[in-house]
C-alpha cells in the first residue's frame, strides 16, 4: 500500500479524487431526492471493499493495523473529497468506533484476529449502548452479563441500534455488577448476532425507513475472550470516544447539501421574487458559510495540537441545528408540496419534501442529544456547575 | 445541484500568530493601565470619549500605521491584524476612534496615488498628529458610494451635505466624497474651512458624529479621482466594515466574560445562578455565538488579506458584520437581563456594551443589509 506520508496534501488530494472520479458509481451519489443518503447493506459492503482493494479503506487508521495512517488534515482531504463526489454517506460502526477501541483496550490476539476482519467486511458491526430506560443517561442500562464458566450468558434489551439488521455482531455495554456508582459494573462486551437467543426487530423511523432496531438477548451464550478491557470497566471505553472521525461527523458538508436542495427549490418554485423567502434563506447561507469558518478553525487546531476538546460538542449543537433550520425552510417555502409523503416533480426538479425533513430531524438526539451538549459546553468550557 | 458555486474553497483559517499575539498582548496591557468605561457612561462626572494623551500612545505603538502602505510609511500589516486590535478595542470598550480615524483612512490613503500631498497626509494621520474622518455618506441606510449629490465646482469648492460623519467634533480635516465634471472624486477639507457647518448627535460609546453640511466650502486638497478613487473608498468601507465585526466580536466577548462571572458568584435559592440548567444553556448558546463570530470575522480578513476588493472577500466581510452585530447585541440583551435589577441600572456596564452594540450594528449597514449582499456577492441568491 502507498505510504502517503511523503505525499504532499495536495498531491493525496488529487491521487483520490482521480480514483473517485474513475470508481465511484454514479448510481450511489446523494440526488435531490435523497440529499443524505447513506449506503446500507450489499451496497455498503461493495462499497468498503472496494475502497480495501484499492487501497483507499479506513484513513484514520494507523499502517500497522492495515489502515492508512493519514495525518488529519489528509484524513479531513478524504472526507471533502468524497463529500465532492456527493458520495453517500458510510455508517461503518467496525471502522469508525470499534477499531480504535480494539487498538487501544484490545489484547494482542483480539487485534489481530477483529481488526482484519473490519477491514475485509467479514464482520460487519453495529453499536450497543442504549436501552428502553437507558438513553442520554446511558450509565443506568440493565442489559445482564453474567459469568458462567469461561462464558458470560446476556439477558436484556438494546433499542435504537443503528443498522442492527445489517450487521454481523454487536459491541455493547453490558452490567456485570452492581457498585454504589452506577458507572461501575459496566463492560464492554463484543457479540455475535447470530447466536441463539439474539432477536433483531427493525423499527420503522418517521422518515418511512427501518434505520435502526431492536436488539433482544435471552440467555445468549458469548464467549469470555469476547470481553474488550476489563471486566466492570467498560465505561471508560465508551467514554475514550476515540478517534479524530467524531469531529468530521460534524462536516458543513451535509448543510451545504441542504442549502443547495432549498436553492433549487426557490427557483423550481417562481420564489426568487418573494423577499420574505430570499431573506430567510440569505440568513441560512450566512449561516453555513460562518459554521464552515468555525469548522475550518476547530480542525487547524485539531491539527496543529492532535487532539480535540469539547469545542466537538459545539460543532454538534451548530450543524444539526442548522441543518434542521434548513430543512424547516424547505418544507417552509415549498406550500402544499411540504404536504406531500413522498416524491414530487417540482418542474424538473425530483425532490421528497417529506423525507428530508424528517431525516433532519433526530440529528438533535443522537450522538448525545444537543441538550446533553450543552450541559457539557457549560460545565467543561465555561465552567459552570452546581459547586461556588 | 450548483446552485452557490461561486463560493469557492476560501482561504484556510489560521491560528492566531505571534504578531497577532504581541498586538493583543500590548492592547490589553495599555487599556487597563489607561482606559475605564466610567468616563463613556451616562452618569459619568467628566464625560471623555477621547482621550488625546490616550490617542498619542496608540500612534507610538504604531497602530495607526497598521493598515498603511510601506511606500507611506506603514507596516502594511494584514487586515487580520487590524482586526485582531478591532477586537481587542471592543473587548475593552475603547471609545478612541481606531476604526474610523485610524483603519478607515490608512486604508484609503494607501490606495490613492502615492503623491507627495498624500504622502505628508498619511504621515500625519500614521503618527497621530492629525486626526481624520471620512464624510461619504449622504443617507441613512447608505450601503453604496455611488450617487454622490455633493458638488465640487471647478473653483475647488464644495456644497452639499453629508450624514452620521464619525468623530467630526474632533477631526481636523475631513476626506468627503464628491461629484466633479469628470465624475467621482475625493477631497479634502479642513474642519475650519468657511462654509462648513456640523450638526452633532452623541453616539453610543460617547463620541459624537455628525451631519455636515458644505456651502461653498473650499477645499484643501484634491485626493483622487474617478474609479480609483472611489475603489480606494469603497476598501476603507469594507476594512472599516470588516474592523467593525472584529469589534462586536471583542465586545460580546467582554459581556459574556462578566455574565459568566455573575453566574458563577451570584446566589440565589442557595445555588450560584450557574447551576440552573436554563442559564447554563443560555451561556452555552452565547458562547457559541461568539466563536461564530470571531471564525466569521477571521475568515473574512483573511480573504480580504489574500485577494483585497474580490467578491468573496466582501461576501465573507457582510457575512461577519451580520454576525457580529448579532453576537454582541443578543449577549448584551441577555446581559441586561440576567443581571436582573442591576442591568438596568447605567451604574453597571453592561448598559454601556449595549448602546455600543446598537451603534456598531447600525453602523456601515445593518445585519438585514449585509445579508442580503453576502447572498447576493457570494452567488447563492440572484
Amino acid at each position: 500500500m502507498i505510504h502517503w506520508r511523503a505525499a504532499s496534501d495536495e498531491e493525496f488530494r488529487s491521487a483520490f479524487r482521480e480514483w473517485l472520479t474513475k470508481n465511484y458509481p454514479a448510481e450511489w451519489r446523494q440526488t435531490p431526492l435523497r440529499p443524505f443518503r447513506r449506503l446500507r447493506g450489499e451496497e455498503k459492503i461493495a462499497w468498503l471493499r472496494m475502497l480495501r482493494e484499492s487501497g483507499w479503506r479506513a484513513p484514520a487508521w494507523p499502517r500497522e493495523h492495515g489502515g492508512l495512517g493519514l495525518s488529519f488534515t489528509k484524513q479531513r482531504i478524504y472526507h471533502q473529497e468524497l463529500e465532492r463526489q456527493r458520495a453517500s454517506r458510510v455508517l461503518d460502526f467496525g471502522e469508525q468506533m470499534l477499531g480504535p477501541m480494539v487498538m487501544s483496550f484490545g489484547t494482542a490476539e483480539q487485534q489481530a484476529e477483529i481488526l482484519p476482519r473490519i477491514l475485509n467486511c467479514d464482520e460487519i458491526w453495529c453499536q450497543g449502548y442504549s436501552e428502553p430506560n437507558a438513553g442520554s443517561d446511558l450509565a443506568a442500562l440493565r442489559t445482564g452479563a453474567a459469568l458462567a464458566g469461561e462464558e458470560f450468558v446476556v439477558n436484556g434489551q438494546k433499542i435504537w441500534t443503528t443498522h442492527a439488521q445489517d450487521a454481523t455482531h454487536i459491541f455493547a455495554l453490558v452490567r456485570t455488577g452492581q457498585f454504589a456508582r452506577k458507572q461501575e459494573g459496566i463492560s464492554f462486551l463484543l457479540i455475535d448476532l447470530r447466536s441463539p437467543g439474539v432477536h433483531v426487530r427493525p423499527i420503522m423511523n418517521i422518515a418511512g425507513d427501518e434505520e435502526y432496531c431492536e436488539v433482544f438477548f435471552a440467555d445468549v451464550r458469548v464467549p469470555k475472550s469476547n470481553l474488550l478491557g476489563k471486566l466492570h470497566e467498560g465505561w471508560a471505553i465508551a467514554k475514550a470516544l476515540l478517534g479524530h472521525e467524531r469531529i468530521f461527523v460534524s462536516s458543513p458538508a451535509m448543510c451545504r447539501v441542504a442549502l443547495s436542495l432549498a436553492r433549487e427549490l426557490i427557483d423550481a418554485l417562481d420564489l426568487a421574487g418573494d423577499l420574505r423567502v430570499t431573506d430567510d434563506f440569505a440568513a441560512l447561507a450566512a449561516d453555513v458559510h460562518d459554521y464552515g469558518a468555525l469548522y475550518d478553525g476547530v480542525c487547524a487546531q485539531a491539527d496543529e495540537h492532535g487532539e480535540i476538546g469539547p469545542e466537538v460538542a459545539m460543532l454538534k449543537v451548530l450543524a444539526s441545528e442548522l441543518q434542521q433550520r434548513i430543512c424547516e425552510f424547505v418544507v417552509a417555502v415549498s406550500h402544499e408540496y411540504s404536504g406531500v409523503v413522498g416524491e414530487s416533480t417540482i418542474g424538473s426538479l425530483q425532490v421528497d419534501t417529506h423525507w428530508q425533513f424528517m431525516m433532519s430531524r433526530p440529528l438533535t438526539v443522537y450522538g448525545g442529544a444537543n441538550e446533553v451538549q450543552r450541559d457539557i459546553l457549560a460545565k467543561t468550557v465555561l465552567g459552570l456547575g452546581a459547586g461556588r | 445541484m450548483n446552485a452557490g458555486a461561486s463560493a469557492v474553497t476560501p482561504p484556510h483559517v489560521h491560528a492566531e500568530d505571534e504578531v497577532e499575539r504581541m498586538l493583543g498582548d500590548s492592547a490589553s496591557a495599555l487599556f487597563k493601565s489607561r482606559h475605564q468605561v466610567g468616563r463613556m457612561k451616562l452618569n459619568a462626572a467628566r464625560p471623555q470619549s477621547f482621550d488625546r494623551d490616550l490617542w498619542r500612545e496608540i500612534a507610538e505603538l504604531g497602530w495607526l500605521r497598521l493598515r498603511l502602505s510601506e511606500s507611506l510609511g506603514g507596516q502594511d500589516l494584514g487586515l487580520a491584524y487590524a482586526g485582531a486590535l478591532a477586537e481587542q478595542f471592543g473587548a475593552a470598550i475603547v471609545p478612541e476612534p481606531f476604526i474610523a480615524c485610524g483603519v478607515m483612512p490608512a486604508a484609503l490613503c494607501s490606495r490613492l496615488p502615492q503623491t507627495p500631498a498624500i504622502a505628508e497626509l498619511a504621515n500625519d494621520i500614521g503618527g497621530g498628529r492629525s486626526l481624520a474622518t471620512i464624510a461619504w455618506q449622504e443617507r441613512a441606510g447608505q450601503t453604496h458610494t455611488d450617487r454622490t449629490a455633493a458638488v465640487l465646482t471647478s473653483d475647488g469648492r464644495i456644497t452639499g451635505r453629508k450624514v452620521f460623519v464619525p468623530n467630526a467634533d474632533i477631526c481636523s480635516v475631513y476626506v468627503v466624497s464628491v461629484s466633479s465634471a469628470d465624475g467621482f472624486a475625493l477631497a479634502l477639507v479642513r474642519r475650519d474651512a468657511p462654509g462648513l457647518v456640523p450638526q452633532s448627535h452623541r453616539t453610543g460609546d460617547g463620541t459624537q458624529r455628525a451631519h455636515v453640511t458644505f456651502e461653498s466650502t473650499p477645499i484643501e486638497l484634491l485626493l483622487g479621482e474617478s474609479d480609483s478613487a472611489r475603489f480606494a473608498l469603497d476598501c476603507a468601507i469594507e476594512e472599516g466594515t470588516l474592523a467593525s465585526a472584529a469589534y462586536q466580536t471583542g465586545l460580546a466577548r467582554k459581556v459574556h466574560a462578566q455574565l459568566l462571572e455573575h453566574l458563577k458568584t451570584r446566589v440565589q435559592f442557595d445555588r450560584p445562578l450557574g447551576a440552573f440548567q436554563t442559564l447554563q444553556h443560555l451561556a452555552a448558546d452565547l458562547y457559541m455565538a461568539g466563536q461564530l463570530s470571531r471564525a466569521s470575522w477571521r475568515r473574512a480578513a483573511q480573504c480580504w488579506d489574500s485577494d483585497p476588493g474580490s467578491t468573496l472577500s466582501r461576501a465573507a466581510i457582510s457575512a461577519a458584520k451580520a454576525r457580529a452585530a448579532q453576537a454582541a447585541q443578543r449577549t448584551a440583551r441577555a446581559g441586561v437581563q440576567i443581571l436582573g435589577g442591576l442591568g438596568f441600572a447605567e451604574e453597571a456596564d453592561v448598559g454601556l456594551a449595549l448602546r455600543v452594540a446598537l451603534q456598531h450594528s447600525s453602523w456601515l449597514g445593518s445585519s438585514a443589509q449585509h445579508l442580503r449582499r453576502f447572498a447576493h456577492l457570494s452567488g447563492w441568491c440572484p
